[in-house]
């Protein structure tokens, strides 16, 4: 594997869709810390999240063929996957819960909204397993952002105060604007217009920072 | 209906923090193939893999490489 060590994600991906188990494995080295860190911040325990990387490299086993084929960005599959896997097992730990009659012992500071409804599979999770690709962006895309990743990390921290609360809350945590809006005391409506807000401030930062700068600002 | 109400939600629907009735209806919009709405979904996931990189590492234990490997040899 010293020739596949020195190639970029995309070329391990086409390599992995033609069945090339060590090549998983020299994306999983490049790849993998940074899934674990995201799954770790969102899921209760390491365990929990070590179980989630596993799901989501044995899902790109079998999903790599159609992803390379239409040439869509590895690193931001593995990204959105990895969350959806670990906001599925978080719904679950919730109905199980819930059908248990107990407290999220397992998410001490987390509480739920009245009403929350407990599906299994998120309305998210469906949505990519029914258009699986639609949402990937390209790997010069991401290639973009990870060029300017230094630049862009800035900008997120400059983020006001309120607007990262809830975001933190959003992205760190997996918790739904519900959630959010309970857990930090606030109304709903004040909070999905401060979550908007944050990504609004995202997005005309990060089309400025990579050059793609739209006219419908 | 046109998709202009949908324009701020493509970001949070990817992370997961839309109420369920708000996601549902950005979900059934995107499967009837809006191409304007597709594009943006294609952006929001960009903001989310630069989201995703503003946490900390975690250094997996080298056991779990070996059983993704022997896991993954089991599958067709």
């Amino acid at each position: 594997m010293d020739v596949a060590a020195k190639l970029s994600a995309q070329e391990l991906l086409a390599r992995v869709a033609e069945r090339d188990a060590g090549a998983l494995g020299e994306l999983y080295d490049q790849l993998a810390p940074r899934l674990l860190g995201m799954l770790s911040s969102m899921l209760p325990s390491r365990s929990l999240a070590e179980e989630a990387l596993q799901d989501v490299f044995l899902r790109l086993w079998s999903e790599a063929r159609t992803l390379s084929q239409e040439g869509g960005s590895v690193s931001a599959w593995l990204v959105v996957n990895a969350r959806h896997t670990a906001l599925d097992r978080l719904r679950l730990d919730r109905e199980r819960r819930a059908r248990a009659g107990k407290s999220p012992a397992s998410l001490p500071t987390r509480k739920f909204p009245e009403g929350n409804s407990f599906s299994p599979k998120s309305i998210l999770s469906a949505f990519l397993a029914v258009t699986p690709l639609a949402w990937v962006p390209r790997p010069e895309e991401i290639a973009r952002v990870d060029a300017r990743l230094e630049l862009l990390q800035k900008i997120v921290q400059q983020m006001p105060n309120p607007q990262g609360q809830a975001l933190d809350l959003a992205v760190f945590r997996g918790f739904s604007e519900a959630e959010i809006a309970q857990e930090l005391g606030e109304p709903f409506a004040k909070v999905r217009a401060t979550l908007r807000a944050a990504i609004t401030f995202l997005r005309h930062r990060r089309r400025a920072v990579v050059g793609t700068w739209a006219a419908n600002i | 209906m046109g998709c202009q109400h949908l324009e701020d939600l493509h970001e949070l629907f990817l992370l997961g923090a839309l109420s369920d009735a708000t996601a549902a209806e950005l979900r059934d919009h995107l499967e009837r193939h809006c191409a304007f709405c597709l594009e943006r979904i294609r952006e929001a996931a960009q903001t989310v893999y630069l989201l995703s990189l503003t946490t900390k590492t975690a250094r997996p234990n080298p056991k779990l490489k070996l059983l993704l490997l022997r896991r993954l040899r089991k599958k067709p």
